[in-house]
This record gives structure tokens, C-alpha cells and sequence, in this order.
């Protein structure tokens, strides 16, 4: 016993003398890194509290004496309610579009539940690679009348790319016990009640990452809303904010406050969900 | 006896797989992913490859079949603006990829320790992608502020000053730092995962043996990140091949920084130039990029067997 409660105290003496030694270096780097990335959210935060002329006089000092108007300027001037709104709901239809649609798929095909699953498979998976050109989408998308409508952009959004998504389905569910469907198959379960009651609770996990990669990748999306949706009345956050940057270009106070604004909610989401947002976001690569 | 009828009829019936599952129901399932990928995949496909030998131009009614004319323009006309696209990308592309690799593998390596307070290092570095671009353009065009950004003050201090997202010259680098700051945090989580699944064994062996610091990073780690180190350039060679949002938020396309991406969007959306041509101009970079891509994989893959 003594031997052994010997032992670890070097090593823990030993660890404690390698630690100042080596790892100074490393902790500065981090800091220097961390500084980095905070300084200039933290610069926008600053910017965002002063009034223009004392932006102007001193644009980089901390703020001598906060301006509160810039907010309700901004909350009125970008309509930021409208904006938040339509985000939320056009990422909300398109995160369960984008599950629902790979999820019916990936049952039947990783089960084989039909003669030529694989070939419809490799189908779907060949689609990651097909050419393609703006042009030719902006044509589809009048043609079927997407464009210009909040329902189109939420379809093209939900419906766009499958493939990755039954991709990541398709493996999860083969990693799943295949007794489970003969067991309710055998109780004479009917498919869509299979669907829903057996295979969706087994697929939340796979299914909570879908959702939250397609949310982030929705929220802040910036080229497809201001392509598809030229209308000023949806605009979502993203174009609001590039809209709103050319109507004010040299105004920092108000900008900075626009940016804050638009990104308080993802970043309060961030600091609670971290886990799973960095999980979903990087599931897709990692499994890849 | 009956039963043999009915094996008859099963065999007919080829289309299904499992004996209590409906075939058509499990294939009806698959309906909506074909549907999307025909609306959204073969379409698109299709529609720009017959694009591509017509001068179409909004109005089929008016659109004439041109044959390959649009695929000799490349090398005649557009010559000299395309290949400056081209070249632009390549810089861009060179300046943000081994350095996004640098800057991810050593934040990895410091987040990788033991130490009180890692997690919010992690989740720090890998902010920005929560952010969206509009957000980060806007904040690095405030950093980059040419009279009121930081920079520009610490210029000024020394008597100097410059335009930068707004300086030819610097531009398309600037932007590259802005893609670096913002986009080094995913590639250090994949390295993260990657070096956490490498075994304490091998670096406690090494140490045994007298192997520096330094040794083991190149003799353990390296080899051993491979997967992640492939998984990110392939990450990082696709994403600056595609690169347009940023350079549409910073600088519009001005200042040298029109990467070929950023052209095809831009032509596009100004209508520059006829929808054949412009979809003649998307199937070249297609061509193109999955030449490299499939070169890159082919390449890595190879040297993934051998070890």
C-alpha cells in the first residue's frame, strides 16, 4: 500500500514540474489564439454601445457613455421581428422536410425492402456528383414556381441535397439490431406504424444531427434567400443584414448593433447546445 | 399444394424482398428523395448541359442551337478574364489551405491537453461557424476598417496607412485571413477527433525509447492523423474552389478578388453574358473541380492502403 501511494505521489510531483516547464508555452498560445477570436466580437460589442460621434472621435476606446437608441434604431430600421420570423420558419419547415424526406428512404433501403434498393441507393448517392449551374436552378425554380416564395425556398432547402443525409441514415440504421423489425413485423405491425413508432425513436440521434446541421446551415444561409427570394418582405436575417450594410455603410454604431443583434440568438443557442451543435455539425465529415 | 401456387405468384411478383414487408409501400418511401433529387439533381444536370450548346437566353422560343461554340469561346474570347479568375482561385486556394491545416492541427494539439477549461477553448474556436458569413464578413470589414478599424489605427500610429479590403494587392489575402479565422476551428475539431482516437500506448512507448517532443509528433501523430488530414484538405480544396459568399460581402468581386466562383455567380445575376455560355462556363469549372478532386482522392486513397 505505501509502495504504491509512493509511487503515485512522484508521479504527481513529476507531472506538476513538467507542466510549468513545457506547458507555458502552450497556454500562452492559447490565450493568443483565444485573443484572437474574441477581440473582434468583442470590438463589435464595444462599437455597437457608442454614439457615431463618439465612435468617430474614439472608435477603438472602451464606450464612455452607452447609446441605447442605437438598438431600437436598428430593432426598427431592419424590422428585425419580420426578419427572425421569417427565418425561423422557413429553417423550421425546411429541418423537417430534411429529415423526414431521407428518413422514409433510408429504412426500406438499408433493409432491402424492396428488389433494387442498392440500385436506387448508388442513384441517390451518385446525385453528390452531378454538374450543374445556377442558371439552370434559377430556370427550375420559375419554372416550378419556387422562385420568390417562402414555400419554394423552404422545398429547395428541405428537399436540396439528400444525399449526404441517407448517406448518414442509411449507415446508422445498418448498425441497428435487425430483430427488432422482424419482431414487429411478426406482431403485425403495418409499415407506417413501423416507421413511426419503431424507427423514429431508434433514429433521434441521427435524426437531432441532420436537424441541427441543416438549422445552422439554413440560419445562416446567405446566398440562397438573396437569390431566390428577392422580395424585400422575406427576407430572412442574413439578407436583411447585407441589405441593411448598404444602406449604411460608414455607420459602425448601427451596424455593429445590427450584427449583434442577428447573431445574440445563435450565439445564446451556442453557449447552451455546444455539444450538440459541434456533433452535428461535424458529423457529417467525421462519417464521411 | 396451394402453397406451391403461391410461391408461383411470389416469384412473379420479384419486387419483393421480405416476406411481411410490402414492397411498394418500403419503395413509396424512397418516392420523395427520388422526386427531390430528379427536381433538384438530374434537372439542374440535364437543363445546363442542353443550355450549354444553345444561345439560349430567358425566351426558348428565340434559342438557337450553336453547336460548340460556347465551348470554343472559352479559349477564345473569354480567354484572358477567365484564366485571371482561375489564377485568383489558385492564390486564394494556396494561401488558406496549408495554413488552415497549420493553424487547426497546433490549436488541436493545445485544446488535446489535460487542463482545466479545454471545453471552452474548443467551443471558442469553433464559434464562427455558428455565425453565418454575413456576420463574419461584416465584423472583419469593421477590423479592416481603413479609418476607424484597429489595424488602421495601429498604422496610423506609425505614420502609414492603407485601404486593405480595398488595396489590389492585399485584398484576396485579407480575405484568406478572414476564411482562416473563421473556418480553422471545424477543421481543429475533426483533428481533435482524430488524435483523441490515437492510443496513449504508442506515445507512452515512444517516451520509454527517449523520443522527444518533436519526434513524436512526426513519427505518432502524423501517420496517424492521416484520415483527418485527408478528410480536411478535402474539406478545405472543395470549400475555396466554391468560395463565393465572402467575396460577394467584402468586396463585391473589386479589388482583384474575383474568384472564379465568385464570376460565375456574378455573371449569373447581372445576366452578362448569354445562359448558354454561362452554363457552358459552369460545366468547364465542374469538369474541373472534379478533375481535382477525384485526382486528390485517388491520390490519398492510394496512400492510405500502403500504410
Amino acid at each position: 500500500m505505501e509502495i504504491v501511494k509512493r509511487g503515485r505521489a512522484v508521479t504527481k510531483k513529476r507531472n506538476r514540474r513538467k507542466m510549468t516547464a513545457g506547458d507555458i508555452f502552450s497556454l500562452a498560445m492559447l490565450i493568443v489564439f483565444s485573443a484572437m477570436m474574441l477581440y473582434p466580437l468583442l470590438l463589435i460589442v464595444n462599437i455597437a454601445l457608442k454614439s457615431y460621434k463618439e465612435f468617430l472621435l474614439e472608435p477603438l476606446k472602451i464606450v464612455q457613455k452607452i447609446r441605447w437608441e442605437n438598438f431600437s434604431e436598428v430593432w426598427e430600421d431592419l424590422d428585425v421581428f419580420h426578419r427572425v420570423w421569417n427565418t425561423i420558419y422557413m429553417a423550421a419547415g425546411a429541418c423537417l422536410l430534411g429529415a423526414v424526406i431521407p428518413m422514409l428512404a433510408a429504412f426500406p433501403i438499408s433493409r432491402n425492402h424492396f428488389r433494387g434498393a442498392g440500385k436506387v441507393y448508388m442513384f441517390i448517392l451518385s446525385s453528390m456528383f452531378f454538374p450543374g449551374s445556377l442558371v439552370a436552378s434559377i430556370t427550375i425554380a420559375k419554372a416550378l414556381h419556387l422562385y420568390n416564395s417562402p414555400i419554394g425556398m423552404i422545398i429547395m432547402w428541405g428537399a436540396g441535397g439528400p444525399a449526404m443525409n441517407v448517406f448518414m441514415m442509411v449507415g446508422f440504421i445498418k448498425s441497428l439490431p435487425r430483430d427488432l423489425d422482424d419482431a414487429a413485423f411478426i406482431d403485425g405491425c403495418s409499415y407506417f406504424r413501423y416507421i413511426i413508432q419503431m424507427a423514429l425513436p431508434l433514429l433521434l440521434p441521427i435524426v437531432s444531427t441532420i436537424i441541427v446541421f441543416k438549422a445552422v446551415g439554413v440560419w445562416n444561409d446567405f446566398l440562397s434567400p438573396l437569390i431566390y427570394l428577392p422580395n424585400a418582405k422575406y427576407r430572412t436575417i442574413s439578407t436583411g443584414l447585407y441589405m441593411f450594410m448598404g444602406s449604411y455603410t460608414n455607420e459602425w454604431p448601427l451596424l455593429a448593433c445590427a450584427i449583434m443583434i442577428i447573431a445574440s440568438p445563435m450565439v445564446v443557442l451556442y453557449i447552451f447546445m455546444q455539444r450538440y451543435i459541434i456533433e452535428g455539425m461535424t458529423a457529417g465529415a467525421l462519417k464521411g | 399444394m396451394a402453397l406451391s401456387g403461391e410461391d408461383k405468384k411470389r416469384r412473379k411478383f420479384s419486387f419483393r424482398t421480405y416476406p411481411s414487408v410490402n414492397p411498394w409501400l418500403a419503395f413509396l418511401g424512397t418516392v420523395p428523395v427520388l422526386v427531390s433529387i430528379i427536381v433538384f439533381g438530374v434537372l439542374p444536370a440535364s437543363l445546363t448541359i442542353v443550355m450549354s450548346f444553345t444561345d439560349y437566353d430567358g425566351n426558348w422560343a428565340t434559342a438557337d442551337f450553336v453547336g460548340l461554340k460556347n465551348y470554343f469561346n472559352f479559349f477564345t474570347v473569354l480567354k484572358t478574364d477567365v484564366f485571371s479568375y482561375l489564377w485568383t482561385t489558385l492564390k486564394y486556394a494556396l494561401f488558406t489551405i496549408l495554413p488552415l491545416q497549420i493553424l487547426a492541427v497546433s490549436a488541436a494539439l493545445l485544446v488535446n491537453k489535460n487542463f482545466f477549461g479545454r471545453s471552452f477553448f474548443r467551443s471558442l474556436f469553433f464559434m464562427p461557424n455558428i455565425l453565418g458569413s454575413t456576420v463574419i464578413a461584416l465584423v472583419w470589414k469593421m477590423m479592416f476598417d481603413p479609418i476607424s478599424g484597429p489595424f488602421a489605427q495601429m498604422l496610423a500610429s506609425f505614420g502609414k496607412n492603407s485601404a486593405f479590403f480595398g488595396d489590389p494587392d492585399i485584398s484576396l489575402w485579407l480575405i484568406s485571413i478572414v476564411t482562416l479565422w473563421s473556418g480553422f476551428g471545424f477543421h481543429m475539431t475533426i483533428y481533435l477527433a482524430g488524435l483523441q482516437g490515437i492510443s496513449r500506448e504508442y506515445y507512452e512507448a515512444a517516451e520509454i525509447d527517449g523520443a522527444n517532443g518533436w519526434n513524436r509528433f512526426v513519427y505518432i501523430t502524423v501517420p496517424l492523423l492521416r484520415q483527418s488530414v485527408t478528410i480536411c484538405l478535402w474539406m478545405a480544396i472543395s470549400g475555396t474552389l466554391g468560395m463565393s459568399d465572402m467575396v460577394l460581402l467584402i468586396t463585391s468581386g473589386n479589388y482583384n478578388t474575383k474568384t472564379f466562383a465568385f464570376f460565375l455567380y456574378d455573371i449569373t445575376i447581372k445576366g452578362s453574358m448569354n445562359a448558354g455560355q454561362i452554363a457552358t462556363l459552369n460545366l468547364y469549372y465542374f469538369v474541373l473541380t472534379t478533375t481535382i478532386m477525384l485526382t486528390y482522392n485517388h491520390f490519398f486513397r492510394k496512400k492510405e492502403v500502403e500504410l
